[in-house]
């Protein structure tokens, strides 16, 4: 397997981000939700590693437990979006035709349509935010994206001679579908899997700086930079880290989903 | 026209034109017609885009949406032009199969070759009623002996090691191996007809020789009558008795391959024949070229 320089940067940043996640299972420094009023504002030091915010919690601990509400959207968002994505792709390919077109005008339909604004309606329709509105939003957003990589790659495996030989050794098309498309496709969903965590993570924080997501209660870095707006010139500290740690966890997955595609995908790795 | 079942030709084609594109077009086949009768292998010879290979999809039902089909294919008096999809599967990889001209890409890259071979097995099990008799279980209970069969069938087409060439990917495979891998999932389940296309044409000339011999055997043990696409006479020679030449969409000329060989009647036979044999030209001089022998119905230009 070639080496990929944006496949190990990639991957160490999403390794860090996990790790984080893991460690704040189990060990936090402080209480994330324990408010000290004598020790608002520090500067990061001992025992405040990054500092504390307006209320006095511990920066660290809040940027380690945010990882929790981040992984979780990637996870749950790239769940939905693949879980029906893929399947309406390679339909909307192995069927052409009337619902072939269906499908896909469907998709642009959803695609036209804002993560952040699907996020408000669905809230303002349930009377509030929450994590599960808000990740379902992000997961019915990025529905179409895995449609349309999923109908392109599908198209181009059923063009095959192996499915062709398939065809001819009597397999009926739900079973080429199942048997020779998805295999064929995974490592072309996998990247956009990856591609998608971090679009998800970006789309998390911002809906949580909007106040739709997480309950200011539970640590979530887009709450975070929220919190720290009135301190941004004073106290530049608090919005620095969670801002880093968004940061880092887009660009993990980005790169991890560009160094996939660069191992993964023969036909883009001849081109560079 | 005959009530007897044996009367009944296993295949004919009548009236058989294929249109590529939209309708008006210039068809790639012209309403060719002939019969197959169960045992008898033909060849079908012809060049590149002469129509051969769309007859062969036409029968197996394989042309893409929008590619118009008319006249007849009868299946043992059955009618298969407009078959659904559903029926024509049961039939397809059972009693009609067919090998392609490419064995490196017919074989799926994401599965072992015995997963592959072990799926032409499954997908037609329930009604091999004669496995289930061999076996002395309920066909339900074939799929148990999966991998028996499939090493079998590997040993039946002359492979070595079948237990590692059934767990190897595709990839991992020669050209020659794969071909025959593709001819015993051809010949797995005993079928009435094998469609060859061209199934040599991408393999060296001695890995052919072997191919060949281990199709042709594999064929007399089935009893399979075969319809031989190619465009090398030799290579239709080893395998058939008897040949059409196609040209242009149509069938030219047909007979024993004695007879065609021997005595060609269609000037673009003799040309066929004459380049063929290369040995019969004096060293130095220009090899013949079929224009020498027919230029074409419209002067040769128009492909």
């Amino acid at each position: 397997m070639k080496r990929s320089a944006s496949l190990i940067i990639g991957a160490a940043l999403v390794g860090v981000v996990v790790l984080a996640c893991l460690v704040s299972l189990v060990w936090l420094p402080f209480d994330p939700n324990h408010v000290v009023p004598s020790a608002r504002l520090a500067s990061p030091g001992w025992p405040h590693l990054m500092g504390t915010d307006g209320l006095g919690l511990d920066i660290f601990s809040r940027v380690l437990a945010g990882s929790r509400i981040c992984l979780l959207a990637g996870i749950i968002a790239v769940a939905i979006g693949a879980i029906i994505g893929v399947p309406l792709g390679v339909a909307g390919a192995a069927t052409g035709g009337v619902w072939g077109q269906v499908i896909m005008r469907a998709a642009d339909l959803v695609y036209a349509f804002p993560a952040l604004l699907l996020a408000i309606l669905l809230a303002a329709a349930r009377g509030g935010g929450s994590v599960a509105t808000a990740m379902v939003a992000i997961g019915i957003a990025s529905v179409p994206a895995f449609i349309r990589i999923a109908r392109g790659a599908s198209l181009q495996v059923l063009s095959q001679d192996y499915v062709l030989a398939a065809r001819a050794a009597g397999t009926t098309r739900a079973r080429i579908a199942w048997s020779h498309v998805l295999p064929n496709i995974a490592p072309v969903v996998l990247v956009q899997s990856s591609v998608s965590f971090g679009l998800a993570i970006l789309a998390e924080a911002a809906l949580s700086y909007l106040g739709l997501s997480a309950p200011a209660t539970t640590p979530a870095w887009g709450r975070m930079l929220y919190d720290a707006q009135p301190y941004l010139f004073s106290d530049p500290n608090l919005a620095t880290w969670p801002g880093l740690a968004i940061a880092v966890a887009v660009l993990g997955f980005n790169l991890l989903g560009d160094g996939l595609r660069d191992v993964l995908d023969p036909t883009l790795r001849e081109v560079r | 026209m005959s009530d007897v079942p044996e009367a009944v030709p296993l295949l004919a084609v009548d009236g058989l034109s294929v249109t590529f594109g939209r309708a008006g077009a210039s068809p790639a086949v012209r309403d060719i017609a002939f019969t197959l009768s169960s045992g008898e292998r033909w060849g079908l010879i012809g060049e590149s885009g002469s129509g051969k290979s769309a007859t062969a999809l036409a029968i197996m039902g394989l042309l893409p949406e929008g590619v118009h089909v008319h006249g007849s294919v009868r299946w043992r008096g059955g009618e298969l032009v407009g078959l659904g999809d559903a029926a024509y599967s049961r039939l397809r990889g059972d009693a009609m199969t067919m090998v392609f001209q490419e064995p490196m890409t017919a074989l799926d890259p994401t599965m072992t070759v015995g997963r592959q071979v072990a799926e032409v097995l499954r997908l037609h099990y329930v009604r091999r009623a004669a496995d289930a008799q061999r076996y002395g279980v309920g066909p339900e209970r074939i799929r148990g002996h999966a991998r028996e069969r499939v090493l079998g069938v590997l040993a039946e087409v002359g492979l070595p090691d079948v237990e590692r060439i059934a767990d190897s990917f595709p990839h991992q495979l020669s050209g020659g191996q794969r071909q025959l891998v593709l001819i015993g999932m051809a010949l797995m389940n005993s079928p009435l007809l094998v469609i060859c296309d061209e199934p040599t044409t991408a393999l060296d000339v001695t890995v052919q020789a072997t191919v060949l011999r281990l199709l042709d055997a594999g064929l007399s043990a089935v009893g399979a009558a075969c319809l031989f696409i190619s465009h090398d006479l030799a290579v239709v020679s080893q395998v058939c008795s008897q040949v059409m030449v196609m040209y242009q969409g149509r069938i030219v000329e047909r007979g024993s391959l004695a007879q065609v060989l021997g005595a060609p009647a269609h000037p673009y036979t003799r040309g066929l024949v004459a380049t063929a044999a290369i040995d019969a030209v004096p060293p130095g001089e220009r090899l013949p070229v079929i224009g020498d022998f027919w230029a074409g119905e419209d002067g040769g230009r128009d492909g």
